[in-house]
């Protein structure tokens, strides 16, 4: 399997295909990190595929000295903040759980289980979604995406120690948010 | 050190972000503090939580979709991105026609068969197609043979010329040019003028914009005149023709077709004009109308009487001109929503209810252009995403086995609103 480089090569030469191979590849995880960013499937749609254009008709200003991922999820962040501030932050569980979709559980759960994890689920993203944009943009490329400091600082463009100290506020702020289901957790 | 440096140790930690040296200071405060072990418990409960959150799938593959919206996106030419990405443009673009889909495998032919097409489209006679349709009783027939009705759209609207009935959209967008001049509606007589002389004819008379609140009304006077400019200019148009005998572009009412998507590329041109042959089959159920009011996109018909001699439109009686028209849309359609209409073209070919499906390029007179662009209007932003900008588009439908039409009454074809940078 071709790496990152190769493709990116190819596509610069003008292979679109090399590139299309880029979006298969990479667009599932940036889905799922958007989703949580801009709190809608619909939304994060849209931004994921906002993003792939971008990048590819902006192919050329791609340095190579960052990975290939680094640069597209800096700018489906950026379209994603951008389009989130446009539209009205969700509040209610019911806006949250719709905006959401239901969550795809495992089928093997006895039906109570399912039931739980579903509206542990809808709690935890209902947190999420009441923190500030930042806050939740920094927990989402760390717990969900699992991108180190380094790779956060590039894609907020932001230094690393800033990082250390956001994401401690973000995750003391979703602490408050989310102290039933932590202790429920813990017990 | 205070607590809160302490707890954003603490972060860090949970993360493995830490020095060897911190790390030890946050172990040895965990062995010795149990508000401190039971902060980094809940730290630990929380990645959990959101860890555990389902992953999201995207339903479907987006390559062919992304692929495909940046191509079109540098057809449209931003400049500070067409040359990026995509280098050499020439190879990509043809390699997007030509993949996927059997229209696109015949793109470059195509589009030469339509540049050919429109230079003997220019030479046949055009001022019979007014006379035609100025007929209100053959017009009468034509609506009655038709099922068509007038456009009810505005109290006292009489339709002009061509002009047969509003479609399944019903009103139609605010500005959404459909006129039959070639001339952009807004144009200046100076700015005609000015264009007419550019390819070497001055009309004798410069008729006024037609109605400014009916954005749909024709004006017949100018494309005669027109048209006869380009006659004038074909052979120009010819003389530039490449050694393969595929002209580099043509005129067509004032506009200009671009037959070289490198060329294309460079002035920013854009897919705006659709023509194929279609079988009756395809014209009782018109699918394409179905299409565009589906999408919501703004569409006005038009009819294109064939071309004939004037002896021979003497004999022909009502029910036949109105069997033989030809039928044109204007519209006023995004990108995306172009996308969907020759999605939905192609889809007929296979069908064997379209054929000779032509998708071509097509912008105003560069004069004409420029000056256009200064009159802008003031509420069309600038940030205004180019995905999402409704651009005048073109379709003919050319029944099959008819002969060769007289060029439509071609609807005025705004320049392309300028993609604004995201």
């Amino acid at each position: 399997m071709k790496d990152d480089v190769q493709l990116i090569g190819e596509a610069l030469d003008g292979d679109s295909a090399a590139f299309g191979q880029l979006v298969t590849r990479y667009q599932d995880r940036l889905y799922n990190t958007v989703v949580h960013v801009v709190g809608s499937c619909d939304t994060a749609q849209d931004v994921v595929q906002d993003a792939f254009v971008q990048a590819f008709v902006k192919l050329e200003t791609f340095e190579r000295a960052s990975a290939f991922y680094t640069w597209l999820y800096r700018i489906a962040v950026n379209l994603a903040i951008s389009r989130r501030r446009r539209e009205k932050p969700m509040a209610s569980v019911e806006q949250v759980r719709e905006a959401m979709g239901h969550e795809p559980l495992d089928a093997a759960d006895p039906p109570e289980a399912r039931l739980e994890q579903r509206e542990r689920a809808c709690q935890v993203r209902q947190a999420l979604a009441a923190l500030s944009e930042e806050h939740r943009t920094i927990l989402t490329l760390r717990e969900m995406d699992d991108c180190s400091y380094e790779q956060i600082a590039e894609i907020l463009n932001l230094p690393v120690g800033t990082i250390r100290s956001r994401l401690h506020r973000a995750r003391m702020h979703l602490r408050e948010q989310l102290k039933g289901v932590i202790q429920e957790y813990r017990t | 050190m205070d607590s809160h440096q302490r707890e954003e140790l603490l972060s860090a930690y949970v993360d493995n972000e830490l020095s060897a040296e911190d790390r030890a200071r946050v172990e040895r405060w965990l062995a010795e503090d149990a508000e401190y072990r039971r902060l980094h418990e809940e730290l630990l409960s929380l990645r959990n939580e959101l860890q555990a959150l389902p992953r999201h799938k995207l339903p479907s593959d987006l390559a062919a979709t992304v692929v495909r919206r940046a191509e079109q996106q540098v057809l449209r030419g931003k400049p500070a991105e067409r040359s990026v990405g995509l280098a050499p443009p020439r190879a990509s673009v043809a390699e997007w026609w030509s993949r996927g889909r059997s229209g696109r495998m015949f793109f470059w032919p195509a589009l030469a068969v339509a540049a050919a097409l429109l230079v003997a489209l220019f030479n046949t006679q055009v001022d019979d197609r007014d006379v035609a349709l100025d007929d209100s009783s053959l017009k009468d027939s034509y609506l009655k043979d038709n099922n068509l009705k007038y456009s009810a759209s505005k109290p006292g609207h009489e339709p002009a010329a061509g002009e047969l009935e509003l479609g399944a959209a019903d009103e139609p967008t605010e500005g959404a040019p459909a006129t039959a001049s070639g001339y952009r509606r807004d144009a200046t007589p100076a700015m005609r003028s000015a264009e007419q002389q550019r390819v070497g004819q001055v009309p004798s008379e410069i008729k006024s914009a037609p109605d400014a609140e009916d954005p749909f009304a024709p004006q017949f006077s100018e494309p005669r005149q027109a048209a006869g400019a380009m006659k004038n200019a074909a052979p120009d148009a010819a003389a530039r023709a490449t050694p393969n005998g595929v002209p580099q572009q043509q005129f067509f009412l004032g506009t200009k077709v671009e037959t070289n998507v490198q060329r294309a590329l460079e002035n920013r041109a854009q897919v705006n004009l659709i023509q194929c042959d279609v079988t009756p089959a395809f014209l009782d159920e018109n699918p394409l109308e179905k299409v565009l009011s589906g999408n919501k996109i703004a569409f006005k018909r038009f009819a294109i009487p064939q071309a004939d001699t004037k002896s021979n439109r003497a004999i022909r009686s009502q029910s036949e001109l109105a069997v033989d028209d030809n039928l044109g849309y204007a519209c006023e359609a995004t990108p995306k929503q172009v996308e969907t209409i020759v999605i939905e073209l192609e889809q007929e070919q296979s069908r064997r209810r379209v054929s000779n499906l032509i998708i071509g390029l097509q912008e105003p007179l560069g004069a004409l252009k420029a000056q256009a662009a200064e009159a802008k209007p003031a509420d069309r932003p600038d940030e205004l995403n180019a995905n999402d900008a409704q651009q005048p588009v073109t379709i003919y439908l050319r029944k099959q086995g008819a002969p060769q039409q007289a060029p439509p009454a071609a609807p005025e074809q705004d320049p392309p609103a300028e993609p604004a940078q995201p």
